[in-house]
């Protein structure tokens, strides 16, 4: 399992590069993210909609309440800025995956 | 059996429970939980174990909650949720505070139109609050203005007739001082006539001539920016001019040691002060130092030195503290009567007028040299005002209070069910009040600060917010706090008696009480507007009259000059015949005076054997072309003629000749024994014979104020006063050459001084200036009254309609016209306007009679001025009304009955 400091960071991330590639409901968000982690990032499926009413308000994704299925559903679709935010998050990302990755290096023995 | 739909439900209200989730949350929510569900079953799990899954997979409310919380209250500065009160704020307030917000968000219109009506209100208070507040505190700049106080005389005449006169002797300043304890200081003004002023270079202009005693500046609180108040006014020939009397002659203020040029002597200023304030009764250019007088003239010590029963000095005294005024009017009183020998005036009593009321309380007093005097009669009419238009704009609050509180039936009693007792409720009203009637004063201080600087300039005051002290701002406090309490007590009492489970269970309508308190409101603020009207008519009718009355002369084209040397003044004849020459110049006449004169007036007494009391005549000296110069009628007799010698000879008027009992005048002999040029009367060395050769008709001399009066007129060579003006009849066309023309002329016969001339119509106008600048003042008023009134009708006619929308949809279907509507709407409130304005009339006539009492000649009030103020505000409610009904009456009645 993964934590849950990381998972709080990891989250914005993951929701916009979800939305990159086409509007979707919070239902479906999830079980992408769960698809993909292969059940090792498990959230609270509640704790999703906080985060992507935050995304909202700062201007990363816009609304739009949709009938699918007989039913009433909220898609959510990345905006341009929520793109240049992406990116930015992706070399963030990237940097401590590569500092990491050299630190993580098995330790040379001198025996 | 497990049923999905009814535990799905279940769990939504578990989640409303929580104060952070929304609506809209809970919606995303659910449609979540049943995708979960759907996926569940769809893998063959049953109803009831998919739903625990999904409900435990989605989360607890309480941290999604707090999640959402998190998310909704990032941006707030305090990182409270909404719904908790700010620590330093009782958590019922906050909650209060947040239904007002709702609650004004909700009825917008009603809440801008009591806003609105509640900001003119308060402006209108403001304003005339401020002009109160300069006028009560006219002169009180001066440091012990409370114990400083101006000599008035009480003279009595042979006919036993008091003067208040507020001038005195020369020696009764130096008496006051010297020789009563208790006195300690004084100071003497005194004004003698003009002179031509001027740079040393060609910049001239006439300035009166003001005389002060050296200790003015010590005296007075009036600053000096350059010169020793000590010495300015100590030494001969030296002149204090103010700031822009100086700039006007200058071009600048530091102009001590220069030169200036006057027609008495060349003088050196030594002092520039500051101008003048506005809010002083003393004001002037410039001022001369006495010395330079005694200087000049040989005997004017001489004369001053034992001047005990003169009335030419204006004597103000200051007095040590908790001095008793009377007692020393009373030993004034003392030391003057036993100086004077026999006059024909006795001085009655003299008595102290406190320097705080010579602004306001002068109407009785005579030679009052009073800057900018006004009557304590506008103070309390202007005060009534201000007043009146605040009520009128609270009571419209009031009234759509009441109407919006029974939409709000509900709502209170559901506050009731909760647990809401009166004061809960009071509180919220009370709330509502505050922060409508605070929001109002705001904007209102904003529109006093934006309309300020006009009225200033209309007004000629210097106001400014600044002048609010902590005394007027908490006389704003206290009016504001009526406002709410007047505002909240009703709606409150209403709200109080709803008994809340029949309000929940229907729409309850609430008994108003026998007398429907809205209606009274209605009919107060109608009687009011319909006073203000009324005034306005009467005073505009009364300006046109004066504007227009027969004068008993024709004013029109009449070019009056001042006589301002004395060669001008000898050269009469040839002088007349060169302008007489002047193709445009009609006639040319010379005369002591003229109509509505800005300097003294001679009046004489005049005898006539057999009588025993004097009569005081208006004394006028004229050439043969004065009358046709004027357009005046002889009646009787005949003219003077040229060439012949007619100084022994008078003209009368009507009156003249009536007051002296006179049937057949023409031939008649009379004495004129003294003369008063405004302040004492002064015997003539010899008795003056004149014979009577011609009556004319009356006319006016003075203001429109006074009456027509005796008026004799002497030949223009005649023992008692020279001629000082010529007037010229000229043709309209072109008056601006005819002008220059008369100019050149001038200059020939007088060199030295810039000719001064004013044509009579505008003197005459600038007499009514005053009455006009109330007119127009009293003008918008009752435009603002009537605004207000008519937008709180308006307002209460549009709540009416909403109410009773459904009804008048019916009642179209089933037949009803617009003027049936109409009769069911308005006709009530139509009715209250009509017997508010009559209710109104009978003081409103006693009203303006009062204020006609300060004319002479004056309009009297006839029943089209009442008729024509009832039909105005008839006619505005009567529209007001209208067009909301009309609106209403003409809707589709499908749609008003769908109206929800």
């Amino acid at each position: 399992m993964i934590s849950k400091a990381l998972v709080a960071a990891s989250t914005k991330p993951m929701i916009l590069a979800i939305l990159r590639g086409g509007e979707n409901y919070g239902y479906q968000i999830i079980q992408r993210v769960k698809e993909i982690s292969g059940g090792k990032l498990e959230w609270a499926d509640g704790m999703l909609y906080p985060v992507l009413h935050r995304l909202e308000k700062d201007g990363l994704v816009k609304t739009q309440w949709k009938l699918s299925d007989g039913r009433m559903r909220k898609y959510y679709k990345i905006t341009e800025a929520g793109k240049k935010e992406l990116a930015a998050d992706r070399d963030q990302w990237l940097s401590v995956h590569k500092v990491l990755l050299e630190l993580w290096k098995p330790i040379p023995s001198f025996n | 059996m497990f049923n999905l739909e009814k535990e799905i439900v279940k769990w939504r209200k578990s989640l409303h429970q929580n104060q952070s989730l929304e609506e809209g949350y809970i919606e995303e929510l659910e449609s979540h939980l049943r995708d979960l569900i759907e996926t569940y079953t769809n893998s063959g799990m049953s109803e009831e174990k998919a739903f625990l899954k999904a409900r435990n997979e989605i989360g607890e409310p309480e941290k999604l909650g707090v999640e959402f919380f998190k998310t909704d209250t990032t941006n707030k500065v305090s990182g409270r949720p909404s719904w908790k009160a700010p620590p330093w704020m009782p958590t019922m307030l906050w909650s209060n505070f947040k239904s007002t917000i709702r609650f004004f968000r909700k009825n917008k219109s009603y809440m801008l139109v009591s806003g609105i009506c509640l900001t003119i209100g308060f402006i209108s208070f403001i304003l005339i609050g401020m002009y109160i507040f300069d006028e009560l505190n006219f002169d009180n700049f001066h440091k012990d203005s409370d114990r400083i106080y101006r000599v008035i005389e009480y003279d009595k005449n042979e006919n036993s007739q008091v003067r208040k006169v507020a001038q005195t002797a020369y020696q009764v300043a130096r008496a006051a001082k010297e020789d009563i304890p208790g006195v300690e200081d004084a100071t003497r003004l005194f004004a003698i006539g003009r002179t031509t002023f001027g740079n040393q270079g060609h910049n001239r202009d006439y300035e009166r001539i003001w005389i002060p005693d050296s200790n003015f500046f010590s005296f007075f609180n009036f600053k000096l920016i350059h010169g020793d108040p000590n010495t300015a006014l100590k030494y001969p020939n030296s002149v204090v001019l103010t700031e822009s009397a100086a700039r006007k002659y200058f071009g600048k203020t530091d102009i001590i040691g220069k030169r200036v040029y006057t027609s008495l002597f060349e003088a050196v200023v030594t002092g520039v002060m500051k101008d003048f304030p506005k809010n002083s009764h003393i004001g002037m250019n410039m001022l001369v130092s006495e010395s330079s007088f005694a200087n000049r003239f040989k005997r004017w010590r001489g004369y001053y030195n034992k001047d005990w029963d003169s009335n030419g000095i204006i004597t103000y005294l200051r007095l040590n503290k908790n001095v008793d005024p009377e007692s020393v009017s009373n030993k004034l009183k003392k030391i003057v009567t036993a100086k004077i020998k026999n006059t024909p005036e006795t001085k009655e009593a003299y008595g102290l007028q406190p320097l705080k009321d010579i602004h306001l309380y002068s109407t009785d007093i005579v030679e009052d040299l009073n800057l900018n005097k006004s009557s304590s009669f506008y103070i309390y009419m202007f005060g009534a005002i201000g007043a009146l238009l605040l009520l009128i704009a609270c009571f419209n609050y009031m009234n759509l209070n009441i109407s919006v509180a029974l939409k709000r039936t509900k709502e209170i009693a559901m506050r009731k069910v909760i647990g809401a007792g009166h004061s809960q409720v009071i509180s919220q009203f009370t709330m509502e009040a505050f922060l409508l009637s605070f929001s109002s004063l705001i904007v209102a201080l904003l529109g006093v600060e934006i309309i300020l600087p006009y009225l200033n300039n209309y007004l000629d005051k210097n106001l400014s917010l600044s002048m609010i002290n902590f005394n007027s701002a908490t006389t704003l406090v206290i009016v504001m706090l009526i406002i709410i309490g007047l505002t909240t007590i009703y709606p409150s009492f209403l709200m109080l008696k709803i008994r809340p489970a029949e309000a929940l269970n229907s729409r309850i309508s609430i008994n108003d009480g026998k007398i429907n308190f809205k209606k009274v409101l209605v009919f107060l603020q109608f009687a009011a507007s319909f006073i203000m009207i009324f005034s306005t008519i009467v005073i505009y009718n009364q300006l046109e009259y004066m504007r227009h009355k027969q004068l008993g002369f024709k004013i029109n084209d009449l070019l009056v000059m001042d006589i301002n040397s004395n060669n001008l003044r000898k050269s009469y004849q040839s002088f007349k015949n060169e302008v007489s020459n002047i193709k445009e110049v009609k006639s040319v006449s010379a005369t002591n005076r003229v109509p509505f004169e800005w300097k003294n007036i001679p009046e004489v007494e005049v005898e006539r054997k057999g009588r025993t009391k004097n009569t005081e005549m208006i004394f006028m000296a004229a050439d043969e072309d004065f009358l046709n110069t004027y357009k005046i009628k002889l009646l009787e007799g005949r003219n003077f003629i040229r060439g012949k010698n007619d100084s022994g000879f008078v003209l009368i008027n009507s009156l003249a000749a009536k007051s002296l009992g006179l049937d057949n005048p023409v031939g008649a002999n009379l004495q004129i024994p003294s003369v008063r040029f405004g302040g004492a009367v002064d015997r003539l060395d010899n008795v003056f014979n004149v014979n009577v050769i011609g009556v004319v008709n009356d006319f006016h001399f003075e203001s429109f104020k006074s009456e027509k009066k005796p008026i004799i007129i002497s030949y223009y060579k005649n023992p008692i006063q020279k001629i000082d003006y010529y007037s010229f009849r000229i043709k309209t066309e072109n008056w601006n050459n005819t002008i220059s023309q008369i100019r050149k002329i001038n200059k020939k016969f007088d060199p030295e001084n810039p000719m001064e001339f004013n044509f009579l119509n505008n003197k005459f106008r600038s007499y009514m200036e005053t009455d006009q600048k109330q007119a127009q003042l009293f003008l918008v008023f009752s435009i603002v009254s009537i605004l207000i009134a008519s937008l709180g009708l308006f307002a209460l006619v549009s709540f009416t309609i909403e109410r009773k929308i459904k009804e008048i949809g019916i009642r179209k279907v089933l037949g009803a016209s617009e003027t049936d509507i109409f009769k069911m709407v308005a006709i009530g409130f139509m009715l209250v306007v009509f017997i508010g304005c009559i209710a109104a009339a009978p003081f409103s006539y006693l009203f303006m009679q009062s204020w006609l009492q300060n004319f002479a000649y004056r309009i009297s009030i006839t029943w089209w001025m009442l008729a024509a103020a009832l039909t105005g505000v008839f006619l505005i409610a009567f529209l007001t009304v209208w067009v909301k009904i009309y609106k209403a009456a003409r809707m589709n009645p499908v749609d008003s009955i769908k109206y929800e």
